[in-house]
């Protein structure tokens, strides 16, 4: 009974607004909604797709632009009574945000690809992906590995590969010759590649999957029928002189940083056709560190939607030239790159039915 | 100074047939109404079919405001914090509508500045509710079925911390 009382009410209202020729939404234009949801922030930009039909549309099919001009948000995991993972939120804008994640009892994160964070079960030895923003979950039963894994040597992807037709989760433990990958819907089945270097990073850039050896040589990791691990006989290695070397998430180019001897961050871009190493170019960028090594990138402020407005108090961010050091760190959690949520529409069981 | 208080006056009619004088310095903001006067179209009174003289009103106040000059360095950075003080308040606004006018007249009248500043305050409105909430405040019909409502709960389980 209250219940048909209050539409008649609400009839009865959207009705004398229509009458002074003031109907708010409807007849605002795509163009004025688009700039308004630019104003959104990421999580408010999921809701805005969760009100009607219309604009779960819209969202939907702004979703790449939108994400693109995100600045990156602050992540912190921690477990809770049930030993459920609890997500923490800060975005760019210093709101924070909480969500549980669901199945995730008993899990470890250990990594971040594409926007999933990776969830290790080690009592059942699987792994589980998951996106907190749009909650879609990947499942990749069996582990290929016999020894225990830890975030510290372990290194996941998830990439499309178009010869496998399929999305495919990629790992690789440092200090080890092995590279294990299975297939989205292939219910745990790893095929194994082994390679006579040592893998210190594995990296996703432009549909293909690149690793660093341990004496850094770049490797491209072709997962054809027969996977193979080819050689891409750039000039000359990584400086041996930089230690913890690791790729960087950039959408434009091939980088890896690591740290000098007098502990300055140096980043290096591998530039492919030229089949050498050289200095990143003199654009802005900056560049964000997490304790979680994999969740590390340059970018290009310039992509951002708004200036970035809020000191962060938490992990490296500076930018790549040596003179201006601005160092921000926290050791207990990781960047949340909006811009690598990209591809998750593509994702198998994600098509949005609207 | 002096070229403010000898600028010529423009004529503005909203869709309710009020005219408005407004000064030709303080109307180039509007790109619209720059266009027209470029054009040599300003000669008579410019309809503005588009907003009610109520929006136009409020159009004016602000781009009154953004068109002061500050005399001097140490004088813009009170007129900075000034506009900043300005446009906080300008945006709160009795009722909803009044924001959508604003944003359709900023979008009309082609004004950046103000564009920006009403839609920002839309989409402040939005922040911090929850999807029943958003609808209940602008009159939105929950058309999904069952099984998307679903879904769509899944996805929205943030909460603010």
């Amino acid at each position: 009974m209250a219940k048909t009382r209050s539409m008649t009410r609400e009839q009865k209202r959207f009705k004398t607004s229509e009458e002074n020729g003031s109907t708010s939404w409807s007849d605002l234009g795509d163009d004025l909604l688009f700039t308004i949801m630019m104003y959104l922030g990421v999580i408010d930009f999921v809701a805005f797709g969760g009100v009607c039909k219309y604009w779960r549309l819209f969202t939907h099919s702004n979703w790449d632009k939108f994400m693109a001009s995100r600045q990156p948000m602050y992540m912190h995991l921690s477990a809770n009574r049930i030993n459920k993972k609890v997500c923490f939120l800060e975005d760019f804008e210093g709101r924070k945000f909480k969500t549980s994640l669901p199945n995730s009892s008993n899990r470890t994160c250990i990594g971040l690809t594409l926007g999933y964070l990776i969830l290790w079960g080690g009592k059942t030895r699987d792994f589980m992906l998951v996106n907190p923003i749009t909650r879609h979950e990947l499942h990749f039963p069996g582990c290929p590995f016999d020894i225990s894994i830890n975030s510290a040597l372990f290194r996941g992807i998830l990439i499309f590969s178009h010869s496998l037709s399929g999305w495919v989760f990629v790992i690789a433990k440092f200090f080890s010759p092995i590279i294990a990958f299975s297939v989205a819907d292939e219910q745990g089945r790893w095929k194994r590649l082994f390679s006579n270097v040592a893998a210190l990073d594995l990296h996703a850039f432009k549909e293909k999957i690149y690793q660093i050896s341990f004496c850094g040589n770049l490797f491209e990791v072709r997962l054809d029928l027969d996977p193979t691990l080819r050689p891409l006989g750039l000039e000359d290695c990584v400086e041996p002189e930089l230690s913890r070397i690791e790729f960087l998430c950039s959408g434009q180019k091939l980088c890896v940083v690591g740290l000098d001897q007098e502990k300055e961050y140096i980043g290096l871009e591998a530039d492919v056709d030229k089949m050498k190493w050289v200095s990143p170019g003199k654009e802005k960028a900056a560049l964000f560190l997490s304790r979680l090594e994999c969740a590390s990138a340059v970018i290009n402020p310039n992509t951002w939607a708004h200036p970035w407005t809020q000191d962060k108090g938490c992990t490296y961010f500076h930018s790549f030239e040596r003179s201006k050091k601005e160092w921000r760190r926290c050791d207990t959690s990781m960047w949340y790159f909006p811009h690598y949520c990209l591809k998750i529409k593509a994702a198998p069981e994600d098509v949005m039915h609207v | 100074m002096s070229s403010s208080s000898s600028s010529k006056m423009i004529e503005l009619r909203s869709s309710d047939g009020e005219t408005f004088h407004v000064e030709e310095t303080v109307v180039l903001q509007s790109e619209t109404i720059k266009q027209m006067i470029d054009d040599d179209c300003a000669n008579a009174a410019i309809p503005l079919p588009n907003v009610t003289s109520m929006t136009l009103a409020k159009v004016i106040e602000y781009i009154k405001k953004h068109a002061e000059k500050p005399k001097d360095d140490d004088d813009k950075k009170v007129a900075e914090e000034d506009l900043k003080k300005f446009d906080a308040e300008f945006v709160k606004v009795d009722q909803e509508s009044m924001l959508f006018d604003l944003v359709r007249a900023a979008n009309y009248l082609n004004i950046k500045s103000l564009l920006d500043l009403t839609c920002q305050a839309v989409a402040d409105s939005i922040k911090d509710l929850s999807v029943e909430e958003v609808r209940k405040k602008f009159n939105i019909q929950n058309d999904f079925t069952p099984e998307e409502e679903a879904k769509v709960r899944k996805e929205n389980a943030w909460a603010f911390d």
